[in-house]
């Protein structure tokens, strides 16, 4: 350094060899900044892991302490949910509240996607500004509403309806009907979803087809829509998951049958609401208990593959079109 | 309104007004305009009009932002937009193909007629009217498919071809053309975005072309390019001048000594609201501009 420095209030220079080596003041700081969010990402594995040990150590149990034959579990075509310690009596199978699923979570998509897509199509492209506003809120808006009360209006307005006119399930309580009113619950999640990725896709993509001379249902179908399907393909899955998932709804309206449904519009049971319903009276000891703990690991295995599956396909999508 | 004219052909009056030096860059624009002008003699003669402007106001909304622009653009020339960030060059360009429609609240006053028909006019289809005037954007955007389908996109919404052969030939036409094809002759069926930034745009030039246009606007072509790719650019708007109407906006005052043979000089005031200040044979407007404001801006004193 300076030999000789004048005494200034000028702030000192430091030379690099000096100024290198030295600990920054705010370093230890910064360590534990990064400490804290490295521990919250971690978090969410821990959880993902832990809900998946869980399952499985609770479940398991059925199998390898209480001997219920595995075989049973997943081709019995019933799900009685009887509160017995007795193996002769308990007749659990998997496979009707897991078709119950995939008939509703099939009505909803049927339902869900098209309309969801339409309307995050024409509020994002099509509609005035004010149009767009109105909708979007209400979206949104609907988005939070807790879905038990979608329960209570498909309960008073649908359900009497499809009973007289359709006679579906056990007095207008079927599958199709917890479907349809699932459907209004994932539409607003897919019209937020694809109108932001319609959103996103750059304003030049959008001139430069107008520009070549497309109408406006040109530009959106063979370059707005390939150029946001990521966002879009998101979208669907996440409806999906809301129907998988989807239990008070499905509780109130599905019916409740717990043997195979083999149509849509018979009374049936998701997965969910027969943990739901089942857990109330499955006491520590019996069979039922790690039944249904072996169902919610179902449950899981099947959200976690098609959440894996959806992340593959945008990974695919998401190279095509990098820019 | 301002001063604005169209001009008749002053010969000869180099004035020596100033040294036509810019004040940050050194770069000397009477200069380009010169080797320009030797290099390829400028049509200052008043061939048929392809696009004659009168009266033209654009509003956003509450804000104007040109008011009073009249002035006639020739058949297979290139004619330059030039001024300060703000003026609206890129807007009024913008109203040629009626791109403002695009923008809601976009409002054009006056008329503008392309080959005599005014494309303002309420019986006019803004979609057919954007194949026969075609434009090229500031940043170099192929679609994310090959750099085969790129050109096919808008020949195939158009119905151009009628079979593979015929789409096969449109679409070497149009890459030989914009002087890309023997760059990508070989590899047609790889992503457009796979090119560089210079190739990128001429696959957009080549896109534009494919769907046969009269005029082709380009809004500020090569300000994301590098200077090479510029001037491969600036070779390619000297070539198409021959067959096509071009109209360029540019930042870049050589960029419009070198290729245009028209200038339009636009110029907002505190109001933000753009005129036209000057519009003469481009030789004419760098050497001996009429209007002091020209005078200023080519010479780098703001702008």
């Amino acid at each position: 350094m300076a030999a000789a420095q004048p005494a200034t209030d000028e702030v000192a220079r430091r030379s690099l060899s000096e100024s290198v080596r030295r600990r920054r003041s705010g370093a230890a700081w910064e360590g534990v900044v990064e400490a804290t969010i490295y521990a919250t990402g971690l978090f969410t594995i821990v959880l993902l892991v832990g809900i998946l040990f869980l399952l499985g150590q609770q479940g398991l149990r059925l199998f390898f302490e209480m001997d219920y034959p595995i075989g049973k579990f997943f081709t019995f075509g019933n799900a009685i949910t009887d509160n017995t310690t007795d193996i002769e009596k308990f007749r659990f199978g998997i496979l009707a509240p897991l078709i119950a699923t995939m008939w509703v979570t099939l009505v909803t998509l049927i339902i869900a996607v098209p309309l969801g897509l339409a309307t995050a199509v024409y509020i994002s492209e099509l509609a005035p500004p004010r149009v767009r506003l109105l909708i979007k809120s209400a979206a949104e808006l609907l988005a939070g509403v807790p879905t038990v009360l979608f329960g209570f209006v498909g309960l008073f307005l649908l359900v009497p309806f499809v009973r007289d006119q359709f006679g579906w399930g056990a007095g207008g309580m079927s599958g199709m009907t917890a479907g349809i009113v699932v459907a209004f619950i994932a539409v607003p999640l897919i019209i937020s979803i694809a109108d932001d990725a319609l959103q996103a896709v750059p304003l030049d993509f959008k001139e430069n087809a107008y520009a070549l001379g497309c109408n406006k249902l040109q530009a959106i179908w063979f370059v707005i829509i390939p150029a946001a399907i990521s966002g879009i393909t998101a979208a669907v899955m996440l409806g999906m998951a809301r129907a998988i998932g989807e239990t008070m709804t499905v509780l109130i309206l599905a019916g409740g049958n717990s043997s195979i449904p083999e149509a849509p519009t018979e009374s049936m049971r998701t997965m969910t609401a027969t943990i739901a319903s089942g857990f109330g009276n499955a006491s520590a000891y019996s069979l039922l208990r790690p039944a249904l703990f072996m169902t919610g690991a179902v449950l899981f295995l099947i959200t976690l593959f098609t959440t894996v599956l959806a992340d593959l396909v945008l990974d695919k999508q998401r190279k095509k079109f990098a820019r | 309104m301002t001063n604005e004219t169209t001009t008749t052909t002053e010969t000869g009056a180099e004035t020596n007004l100033s040294t036509g030096r810019m004040a940050g860059g050194g770069v000397d624009v009477k200069a380009t305009v010169a080797a320009a002008a030797a290099a390829s003699p400028k049509k200052t003669s008043t061939d048929q009009v392809a696009l004659s402007l009168n009266n033209v106001g654009v509003w956003y909304g509450q804000h104007e932002a040109v008011q009073g622009v009249s002035f006639d653009i020739y058949q297979r020339a290139t004619t330059a937009l030039i001024g300060p960030s703000g003026c609206g060059k890129s807007t009024l360009l913008r109203c040629f193909n009626r791109m403002n429609d695009l923008i809601p609240g976009t409002r054009v006053t006056g008329t503008i007629s392309v080959e005599g028909v005014d494309i303002m006019g309420k019986d006019v289809d803004a979609v057919q009217l954007r194949r026969h005037v075609g434009m090229v954007f500031q940043k170099p955007n192929p679609f994310p498919m090959s750099i085969k389908e790129n050109i096919a996109f808008g020949p195939k919404r158009l119905g151009l071809a009628k079979s593979k052969s015929q789409m096969d030939d449109l679409i070497e036409e149009s890459l030989r053309d914009a002087a890309l094809w023997d760059e990508v002759k070989d590899k047609l069926d790889e992503p457009g975005t796979s090119l560089s930034g210079g190739q990128q745009q001429r696959l957009c030039i080549a896109r534009v072309l494919a769907v046969k246009p009269d005029i082709i606007l380009m809004d500020e072509p090569c300000s994301a390019l590098d200077p090479i790719a510029t001037l491969k650019i600036e070779d390619l708007m000297r070539t198409l001048a021959k067959d096509y109407t071009i109209v360029v906006v540019t930042h870049n005052m050589q960029q419009a000594a070198r290729v245009s043979d028209w200038t339009a000089f636009l110029l907002a005031g505190e109001e933000r609201t753009g005129r036209l200040i000057e519009y003469s044979p481009t030789e004419q407007l760098f050497t001996t501009p009429r209007d002091k404001r020209t005078e200023d801006y080519i010479t780098g004193r703001f702008g």
